[in-house]
């Protein structure tokens, strides 16, 4: 489904060249949900931008269902984003400028050129917002506002999603609520779902858990949980 | 289809939260100026020009020598033109023991083509209109060749060897104000020339064929007949109709147009500043879109589509309030306007709204290109700016649609380049002067209260922003400026022009024995004249020696001074609306003679001091030399001659005397005693083309007084742009201040003093460019002479403060009005 290899990021600074990410390697399976953890700084948003083709890396490979999307240009990348993937981000992003329901339809009516509504509604329906349809964004409450990303974040029916802090701005309560929508929906939708998150619990509410540090990748889940298998195998 | 409906609901969200209602306004205001302005200069433009051509008679009259041209004739009629043929000459009209020269207008069926022929059957009462030749054996005379001959309605004259009955009085003819027509008319029929047997080879006549008919039709004529004419034959326009009224006429157009252009570059500036700063607030935007999925064509064009829906609305509002401002202006003027002023043409309107559209991308492109290049990284990273635009290809890209639409008004590649190159250079010493004002305000605020110092410091750290504004709200302060000193300027120089007692007859044909007796009648009447000046009709015959046309480029060789005997004079004194350009004026009295010549007779004859001129007066060739060159000021309504002699220079010439002077309606009937007493003098009455100019000029300044008001409006726009384009950081910066302790009276007093500060240096900047911009504006364009404004310098300042601050604070209203909390929260 989504194959890292030796992702490298640099960026010129005054000082001379940073480094945000070195040689990053890693694969996920389709259906599965990775959370990436780590401190401030340690590259997970850039990490999150590469995987999603929303950047491109210095070096090294993003394969994203078979292509690779590294070797893609800027309006190639943002073709396949149309069809395959869906986002959630920290602070929103909804449009002010539109209602919940016509913020829920855009990606569908971007995907497939004719209006949406119908599905927009189904989907705010599932995210319990069905009432509130015709507000704008300014409207809403911060968890209601979530909601309804989700729900845009699911329309088109995206083949991977991807989350940066997706409860971050929101008290625990509301965070929780959130969160559980955004694991029912990826489960019933069979979604890949990559989040990026501070918060423990809801990393280990995903299948795996990649943690990055100083921009190097310092522990996978994945591979502890094979290595405490091989080891179990050679014990046994 | 999907892009249109997106960006329609962008359009409408946009616009009801306020975010495109700068813009709107902007396109609102400067297409509506020009387009009130290009109607109103374009419907007076045609109807002056029928009026004109009912001072001609026609729209067009060929004038010849010789009999016309059949094929000038036909080409007419195969236009689908009307013709009229006319034959003019002089001759003396005898009755009984009376006899006088007259000029003789023998005149067909078609006669007047244009304008009003009134006939009555006594002279000074209302006369009925009517069309056409009088019949056989008939004639029209004038009131003076009537009093001159003392003959009646009924009673019988002599024309060469007929005799006719005088069946009417002509009260008004068409082209009877013509500066050159010094005799009293007559009108005969054509088909009666014969038998008068004055026509004879060698005889002076002046063939005309009169032709009028449809715009584009006369415009076709001109074109196939201007080669064909030979250097005694004359093509006279709707201009040649009123030549009194081209400058003033002229000046007002140029006025008009440059009011308008200038709303158009204040909507312009307006204009970019608020796209600049809708596109920096759609950036967030642009990037969640790409996220999305979208090209970065696909978002330039989405914004694009909603920047053209803002336009085209603002525009249509533009044109609308456009015509309705001119409509309003047609019928408060009704009563000083032709009586059938041409209908609005739509080429106009779309012109205009054309022009308001190129200026909207012109100037507002370059801040859309940018959201073109905002990163889908941007949703993750908000501290990413997209790159900017070279401000070299935003300045080119402004300056390059100004160009194209200034050229289109001006047609004139020269003055499009003075006006970029001038205007780009005020900007940049703006720049450099609004640097050197703020670093003196910063200086002479040390030790004041924190207000005071915030509200500088403010301006200072963000010096940039500061500049800008400084020199947005001082060019806006200075075209205003500009256009309210032109249109002073303007009015004065007509009211100058044009006092009320101009004089508004000429009189010509003085002999040198009435001139003392006349000056006395007119001190007893109290009758104001200018000098009585001697006349002496010669021709050119040599220049520096040599015949003119073997000597002039071919352009000069049809040049009117050489075509027909001049009028020539002598003069001691320096004459009034004369201008010394070259030489000295030394003119004593003496033998050898020594002429003064008009400028551009002197530049088209290729004339410099010291060159000779020949004249063949009477018979007698006379050669002087050029010790003076001279501009005259044409439309003075005083007599003004291309060439003065020296005074005894043409003693021996037979010579008659000419002067203007004023006269009252009510005095109207001492032309009458003037005429019983001296019977050959001639008087031309100008009084009536002269009530035309100055209605003209009524409606041009009224015209002047709406425009400005367009430009004003287009000014606030930009103010109102460049307040609001600071407006988030203001909030930010205010709710910082608040949730530190600042109360909002705080707030409010650093943000009047950087208001304070902004008005008071734009305005001082003003004052310099609008000095400097009119100087060139006097000396280059209304060729009139620069004057030096000293309240300029104290009014303003004032303007600035007065326009500045309340925009400011109307503008930044709600950086007092927020909680801080608010505006933190929107991060």
């Amino acid at each position: 489904m989504l194959s890292v290899s030796e992702l490298v990021k640099q960026v010129p600074t005054h000082a001379g060249t940073l480094t945000i990410l070195e040689r990053i390697s890693f694969d996920v399976e389709n259906g599965q949900t990775v959370a990436i953890v780590g401190a401030s700084g340690s590259g997970k948003s850039t990490l999150l931008s590469l995987m999603a083709g929303l950047d491109a890396p210095s070096s090294g490979a993003v394969t994203l269902l078979d292509e690779d999307i590294t070797a893609f240009t800027e309006d190639e990348r943002a073709e396949f984003r149309a069809r395959n993937v869906g986002f959630v981000f920290q602070s929103f992003h909804l449009l002010t400028t539109l209602t919940a329901l016509e913020n829920v339809a855009l990606p569908l009516e971007l995907k497939h050129g004719r209006s949406a509504n119908d599905e927009a509604m189904e989907l705010l329906k599932r995210v319990g917002l069905e009432s509130r349809a015709d507000h704008y964004p300014n409207q809403l409450s911060g968890g209601e506002q979530q909601r309804v990303a989700i729900a845009r974040a699911f329309a088109a029916n995206p083949r991977i999603l991807f989350a940066d802090e997706p409860t971050g701005n929101l008290d625990t309560n509301t965070g929780k609520n959130v969160a559980d929508l955004l694991f029912d929906l990826n489960q019933s939708q069979g979604t890949t779902l990559v989040l990026v998150t501070h918060d423990m619990k809801l990393a280990q509410r995903c299948d795996r858990q990649l943690e990055l540090s100083g921009g190097k990748l310092v522990r996978d889940s994945h591979r502890e949980v094979q290595a405490e298998a091989s080891m179990e195998v050679s014990d046994a | 289809m999907l892009n249109w409906r997106l960006a329609w609901k962008l359009f409408w969200r946009d616009w009801k939260s306020g975010e495109l209602k700068i813009l709107m306004f902007a396109l609102w205001i400067a297409v509506g100026g020009l387009t009130a302005v290009t109607l109103l200069v374009d419907r007076i433009d045609r109807g002056m020009t029928k009026e004109a051509a009912q001072v001609l008679g026609a729209d067009r009259i060929v004038s010849s020598p010789r009999p016309i041209d059949e094929e000038f004739v036909e080409q007419a009629r195969s236009l689908e033109l009307q013709t009229s043929n006319l034959l003019w000459f002089s001759s003396v009209i005898i009755a009984g023991d009376e006899f006088h020269l007259a000029t003789v207008k023998a005149v067909d069926s078609a006669f007047p083509l244009a304008g009003t022929l009134a006939l009555a059957d006594k002279p000074f009462v209302e006369g009925t209109e009517t069309r056409g030749a009088p019949e056989q054996g008939e004639v029209w005379l004038s009131p003076r060749l009537l009093h001159l001959l003392k003959v009646n309605v009924g009673d019988s004259i002599q024309l060469g060897v007929a005799n006719f009955n005088v069946a009417k009085v002509i009260i008004i003819e068409p082209g009877g104000s013509s500066f050159f027509n010094f005799s009293p008319s007559l009108i005969m029929n054509i088909q009666d020339v014969p038998k008068t047997e004055v026509v004879q080879p060698g005889s002076r006549l002046n063939y005309r064929l009169a032709v009028s008919g449809a715009e584009s039709d006369l415009k076709a004529y001109d074109e196939w007949l201007e080669p064909k004419l030979d250097t005694t034959q004359r093509f006279l326009g709707a201009d040649s109709g009123a030549p009194q009224l081209g400058s003033a006429l002229g000046r007002a157009k140029n006025y008009l147009n440059l009011s308008g252009v200038l709303g158009l570059i204040l909507g312009g500036i307006a204009i970019a500043i608020a796209a600049n700063r809708y596109a920096t607030r759609h950036f967030d935007h642009s990037a969640l879109l790409r996220c999305l999925g979208l090209k970065k064509d696909q978002v330039l064009w989405i914004f694009c589509l909603v920047l053209l829906l803002a336009g085209t609305s603002g525009a249509l509002l533009g044109s609308i309030t456009g015509f309705l401002v001119n409509e309003g202006l047609v019928l408060a003027l009704s009563d000083l306007l032709p009586e059938k002023l041409p209908s609005p043409r739509l080429v106009t309107f779309a012109v205009s709204y054309v022009t308001g559209i190129t200026v909207l991308l012109g100037f507002a492109l370059p801040a859309l290109l940018r959201i073109r290049m905002v990163q889908p990284m941007r949703i993750l990273r908000r501290d990413l700016e997209p790159a900017s635009f070279s401000s070299w290809f935003t300045i080119a890209l402004a300056i390059f649609s100004l160009g194209c639409i200034l050229y289109w008004y001006a047609q004139n590649l020269k003055l499009v380049l003075a006006v970029i190159i001038g205007g780009g250079a005020l900007t940049l010493i703006a720049l450099v002067v609004a640097n050197g004002l703020l670093n003196v305000a910063r200086r002479l605020v040390k030790g004041r209260g924190i207000a005071f110092k915030f509200g500088i410091e403010h301006l200072q750290r963000h010096k940039q922003a500061s500049l800008i504004q400084i020199s947005a709200f001082g060019l806006t302060l200075t075209l205003i400026l500009t256009i309210v000193l032109m249109r002073n300027e303007l009015i004065e120089d007509w009211k100058a022009q044009l006092p009320d007692n101009a004089p508004n007859h000429f009189m010509v044909n003085i002999q040198p024995e009435n001139v003392d007796a006349l000056n006395q009648m007119f001190k007893e009447q109290s009758v104001v004249a200018t000098d009585v000046f001697p006349m002496v009709r010669g021709r050119v015959v040599a220049l520096k020696g040599q015949e003119p046309l073997e000597i002039l480029p071919e352009k000069s060789k049809r040049h009117n001074t050489l075509r027909r005997d001049l009028n020539l004079t002598w003069a001691k004194e320096f004459p009034d609306a004369n201008t010394l350009m070259q030489g000295q004026w030394i003119m004593e009295a003496g033998e050898t003679p020594v002429i003064s010549i008009e400028r551009k007779m002197a530049e088209e004859l290729t004339l410099e001091l010291g060159d000779t001129m020949t004249f063949n007066i009477g018979g007698d060739e006379i050669t002087a030399t050029i010790e003076s060159i001279r501009e005259v000021q044409w439309d003075s309504f005083q007599p003004n001659f291309y060439v003065i002699f020296n005074p005894g220079a043409l003693d021996n010439m037979p010579a008659t005397y000419i002067t203007s002077f004023y006269l009252p309606s009510e005095q109207k009937l001492f032309l009458n005693a003037v005429l019983a007493r001296f019977p050959t003098v001639s008087v031309i009455e100008l009084d009536l083309i002269l009530n035309e100019v100055r209605q003209v000029l009524d409606k041009a300044s009224l015209a002047v007084e709406v425009v400005l008001v367009f430009v004003i409006l287009a000014g606030l726009a930009v103010l109102f742009a460049t307040t609001r384009a600071t407006l988030d950081e203001k909030l930010y910066e205010s709710a910082v201040l608040k949730t530190l302790g600042a109360n909002r009276q705080f707030v409010r007093k650093t943000t009047l003093v950087e208001y304070w500060v902004l008005g008071l240096l734009a305005g001082v900047l003003a004052a310099m460019a609008a000095e400097g911009l009119a100087w060139v504006l006097y000396s280059q364009i209304f060729k009139m002479e620069p004057v030096w404004h000293g309240w300029l310098w104290i009014t303003a300042p004032l303007a600035g403060l007065l326009m500045v601050v309340p925009a400011g604070l109307i503008g930044n209203r709600q950086v007092l009005s927020l909680p801080p909390v608010a505006i933190l929260r929107r991060g």
